[in-house]
C-alpha cells in the first residue's frame, strides 16, 4: 500500500506561519476532504504535496521516496487542481485537454468527452472566455480524465451550481469505484462534502487539529441542553469546545461519546453535524454569542 | 431504497435499514439481486467504504449472501430474520417514545389502548 505522508512540514511567507509542524497520512486508495477556514494553510498545503512551492522544514515521501530529490516520482503521478490555474488563458480548452492527455500517462479522453457532454463544457473556447463556473468545470474534467494516481482538487466546486456539484460528487465517487486512487479536496461546503470522503482533515492556523473518518470525528462529541445550572454541574472535569446561552437556557458542546451517556433527568443530548462540529473547532474564542446581547 | 439520509444516523445504518425495508415490503424477493456498493455509492454519493460497511452488516445478519463475480442476493428466509429482529426492538423503539410522549401530554394508559383499538378497527 503506496502513502504520500507529509513529516514535520512548516512555511512560512515572511511574518506569516502558513503550516507548523504539520504530519499527515494518506493512502493511495482513499477521498480525503481538507476542511479548514480562509487562510488556515489549505492551499498551501496542496502546493507543497504537489511540489508547486518547497517547504521551510520537513518531507513530502511517495511510496517512500521524497518527492523534492526526485521530483520525477510526483510529476508524473501527481495531478494538481489549484484554485488559482497557470493555464494559458488564450488556449482553447481543446488543446489544454490534449496537453494534459500528454501529461498523464492514464488519461482518459472517453471520460473527457463524456465530462464535457455532462457538464456543456464547450472545449472550442479559449480558457478566458470561461465563467468562473465553467473554468472550476474544466479544472474537474481534467482532473477526474487524469487518472493521476494522486490527484488533487483546491476548491473544485467554487462557483457551481447545485446540478454541477452534485454531478461532480457523482462522477468522483464513479471514478474512484472504477479506477482507485488518492483524491485529496479542500472544500468549504462542509455539510454536502461530508460523505464522499474517507477521512476528513481539520486545519486551522496552520496546524492539523483532526484527520479521522467523518463518522469518528462525530462520535467524539455531542451537544448537552437545559437549565444551565444543570449543564454546568454536566460540564466539571470535561472537556467543553463550546457553548451559547439564552437567558437560564443553555446549550454546550462537549467531547465524549454520546452514545456510552446515561440519561440525566433536565439534560437533553443530541448529535452534532459535521459542519457544526468545524463551526466549535474553528470559530474565534466567544465569538459566536457577542454582539447580540 | 430511501431516496435521501436523515442526518440523525449513521448512513451505513440507514443503508442497512433501508435494503431491509426493501426486503419486508417485497419490493427486493428472497434471492433476487441487490445493488452493488458501487452502485450505492454512485446513488447516493457516498463513500463506497461507508456502502460496503452497510452491506457487510446485513451479510454477517445473514439477510445478504455474496456470489463471488456476480454480486449481492438476498437470503431465503431473510424476511422471516428481519421480522424476528425488529419484533424485539419494537418496544424500546416504538412503545417506550410513545409512552415518554403520552406522559408529557397526560394521556392516561387508558386512552392510549382506546387510541389503538379505534386505528386498528379503521385499518382492519
Amino acid at each position: 500500500m503506496k502513502q504520500l505522508i507529509m513529516k514535520n512540514i512548516s512555511k512560512s511567507y515572511g511574518p506569516v506561519h502558513a503550516l507548523n509542524r504539520v504530519h499527515l497520512n494518506f493512502s493511495e486508495n482513499g477521498i480525503y476532504g481538507l476542511y479548514g477556514r480562509n487562510g488556515a494553510g489549505k492551499t498551501t498545503l496542496l502546493n507543497i504535496l504537489s511540489s508547486r512551492i518547497f517547504a521551510d522544514t520537513g518531507t513530502v515521501t511517495w511510496d517512500g521516496r521524497d518527492v523534492v530529490r526526485h521530483p520525477e516520482k510526483i510529476a508524473a503521478s501527481c495531478c494538481y487542481m489549484p484554485e488559482k490555474h497557470l493555464f494559458p488563458g488564450g488556449f482553447k480548452i481543446s488543446r489544454l485537454l490534449s496537453l494534459a492527455q500528454q501529461a498523464f500517462p492514464d488519461y482518459s479522453k472517453q471520460t473527457e468527452t463524456r465530462l464535457c457532454r455532462a457538464f456543456h463544457l464547450n472545449t472550442g473556447l479559449r480558457y478566458n472566455q470561461l465563467s468562473g463556473g465553467f473554468q472550476s468545470i474544466f479544472r474537474i474534467v481534467l482532473g477526474l480524465a487524469s487518472n493521476a494516481p494522486i490527484t488533487l482538487f483546491d476548491e473544485p466546486v467554487l462557483g457551481l451550481d447545485a446540478v454541477s456539484r452534485d454531478r461532480f460528487y457523482q462522477e468522483l465517487i464513479h471514478a474512484f469505484s472504477e479506477h482507485p486512487r488518492l483524491f485529496i479536496i479542500s472544500t468549504h461546503l462542509i455539510s454536502e462534502s461530508a460523505d464522499l470522503f474517507n477521512e476528513a482533515v481539520i486545519i486551522h492556523n496552520g496546524e492539523i487539529l483532526r484527520q479521522a473518518p467523518v463518522e469518528a470525528l462525530l462520535s467524539n462529541a455531542f451537544y448537552v441542553s437545559g437549565r444551565a445550572s444543570d449543564v454546568n454541574t454536566f460540564l466539571k472535569d470535561r472537556t467543553v469546545l463550546g457553548s451559547q446561552d439564552v437567558n437560564d437556557l443553555k446549550t454546550a458542546v462537549v467531547e465524549g461519546n454520546l452514545h456510552t451517556e446515561k440519561p440525566i433527568p433536565g439534560l437533553q443530548f443530541s448529535s452534532l453535524t459535521i459542519q457544526k462540529l468545524f463551526i466549535q473547532l474553528t470559530a474565534d474564542p466567544g465569538g459566536q454569542e457577542s454582539d447580540h446581547e | 431504497m430511501k431516496p435521501e439520509f436523515d442526518s440523525e444516523k449513521s448512513i451505513y445504518l440507514q443503508i442497512a435499514e433501508s435494503i431491509e425495508d426493501d426486503i419486508l415490503r417485497n419490493v427486493i424477493e428472497e434471492e433476487s439481486r441487490v445493488p452493488s456498493t458501487n452502485q450505492l455509492a454512485v446513488m447516493y454519493r457516498i463513500n463506497p467504504a461507508t456502502a460496503a460497511k452497510g452491506i457487510n452488516l446485513l451479510v454477517t445478519e445473514g439477510i445478504l449472501y455474496k456470489q463471488r463475480g456476480i454480486g449481492m442476493f438476498v437470503s431465503t428466509g431473510a424476511v422471516k430474520k428481519i421480522r424476528l429482529k425488529r419484533q424485539k426492538s419494537f418496544d424500546s423503539k416504538y412503545v417506550v417514545p410513545l409512552l415518554t410522549e403520552a406522559a408529557n401530554l397526560n394521556i392516561s394508559k387508558e386512552d392510549i389502548i382506546m387510541m389503538i383499538n379505534k386505528n386498528r378497527k379503521s385499518s382492519s
